[in-house]
């Protein structure tokens, strides 16, 4: 089988706060045979500062990138979802012919889906999950073009290829607030902090995001008795047999190795 | 809520209208309120969202635009997803921030504002955002430290955070883009 070719958009983040979940999105995509190609010479999306501020900029940033990606020819990848939200606003207002996707829209095709189910070496069936999507990975379906934005299903499908006990909640995509984290942290305690107690509510094990804004602001803002907070990626290469895990635990605030461990995931 | 002639924004130049901008369609709201309601802030909020989109559809932004309501806002879509009108609410109050920053009305959280500031610096300097340079620019800025300063020496000592700014990327080309922004 050819490998599928795909531009890869990291953004600050996930050469920041976030590497394991760049680590764990390239080893993963190594794995099912898809190959990630760093667009060289990429910059910010802008992020929430820019269409706070100045919307042209804003547009102007993402679509920087675009260009980028279209002189190379591939579709574009983020795994972040506030920069694929972005970068998603430059497909649809400038005249880009590039499309843009989160990892999520690759991991769930019916094909790759089969393949994740293949090649489980671990099943994560002693694992109980909630999966959390955030705001920007679904809304609003103008700009992602998904119908399923109240109740998303990607994520619940990539996990459920590799066996993850999957816990039913409410809170998918509740907003955990990160934008606010830096100057505004007493109103980001109150959200995320009903995200984790709402996810222990529904007897989940772990929180799994595919954001690196929302694992960051959920997995730091905990008290003692943590719940570790996964990016799908990582329990994907828990999954699949990957090598090379180990230092990613570490970087986490709260240590999932318990609870991966006692899964018999590790 | 401020006057009408409040000389904080009457002595300011005209604020463009929010009201009949293309794709924003605020002026459609009916105040059913259903943004509010399913707002994650609308309690933090001083003017929760159906009463920012209320004040620019009746073309009185300018009352709006010294709200802190407007720079709580975490742009998480939901009210623009759910507006039975297909207001686009989270897009209004960009428009807000827009015209308050650009206006040099006092904002009504200027913490929000020097973070969101402080983020385009690093970008227009860097090309790429680096985590501890966005936190000193934020502390600058703001004129005081990030709240989350004990954090952010945990994370650092998890090895979260890196120490070393990457390299300059597209740093001239930036320069362009933020330059033709102005004025604008």
């Amino acid at each position: 089988m050819t490998a599928r070719v795909l531009s890869y958009y990291p953004g600050c983040s996930l050469h920041g706060m976030s590497r394991e979940y760049d680590e764990s999105t390239r080893l993963v995509c190594r794995a099912l045979g898809i190959d990630l190609r760093e667009l060289a010479n990429w910059t910010c999306c802008g992020a929430s500062a820019g269409h706070s501020l100045d919307q042209g900029l804003a547009l102007a940033l993402a679509t920087r990138n675009l260009e980028l990606a279209a002189a190379a020819g591939n579709e574009l990848v983020a795994p972040c979802a506030a920069c694929y939200h972005r970068l998603k606003i430059g497909e649809k207002e400038s005249s880009s012919d590039v499309t843009v996707l989160h990892v999520l829209d690759v991991l769930s095709s019916p094909e790759m889906l089969e393949q994740l189910r293949q090649s489980v070496q671990r099943p994560l069936s002693g694992l109980k999950i909630v999966l959390y999507y955030g705001c920007l990975l679904v809304r609003p379906p103008e700009v992602t073009g998904r119908a399923d934005y109240e109740d998303p299903q990607s994520m619940d499908q990539v996990m459920a290829a590799v066996e993850a006990d999957i816990r039913p909640w409410a809170f998918k995509t509740d907003c955990c607030g990160a934008g606010l984290a830096v100057a505004r942290p007493d109103v980001v305690r109150r959200l995320s902090s009903h995200l984790v107690e709402m996810a222990r509510e529904a007897g989940a094990d772990c929180i799994v995001t595919a954001c690196p804004l929302c694992q960051t602001n959920l997995d730091t803002r905990q008290e003692k008795r943590g719940l570790p907070v996964l990016y799908f990626t990582e329990l994907l290469a828990c999954a699949l047999g990957l090598e090379g895990t180990e230092s990613w635990w570490r970087r986490h605030m709260v240590d999932p190795v318990p609870v991966l461990a006692k899964a018999g995931i590790l | 809520m401020a006057g009408l002639s409040d000389p904080m924004v009457a002595n300011r130049p005209q604020i463009d209208r929010i009201r009949g901008v293309e794709g924003l369609r605020a002026e459609l709201c009916f105040s059913c309120r259903k943004c509010s309601a399913g707002c994650p802030v609308a309690d933090d909020m001083d003017l929760a969202p159906h009463q920012l989109v209320g004040l620019a559809a009746a073309g009185l932004e300018k009352e709006a635009l010294r709200s802190s309501g407007i720079w709580l806002c975490t742009s998480c879509q939901t009210c623009t997803t759910r507006c039975p009108n297909g207001v686009d609410v989270a897009g209004v109050i960009d428009a807000l921030k827009q015209r308050a920053a650009a206006s040099g009305v006092k904002p009504g959280d200027g913490r929000m504002l020097a973070f969101h500031r402080a983020f385009l610096d690093e970008v227009r300097a860097r090309g790429r955002v680096h985590e501890m340079v966005l936190m000193a620019r934020y502390a600058l800025r703001a004129r005081r430290l990030p709240e989350g300063i004990r954090l952010g020496v945990r994370m650092f000592q998890k090895g979260k955070l890196p120490l070393i700014p990457p390299k300059k990327t597209a740093t001239g080309e930036l320069r362009h883009l933020f330059e033709r922004g102005k004025g604008k």
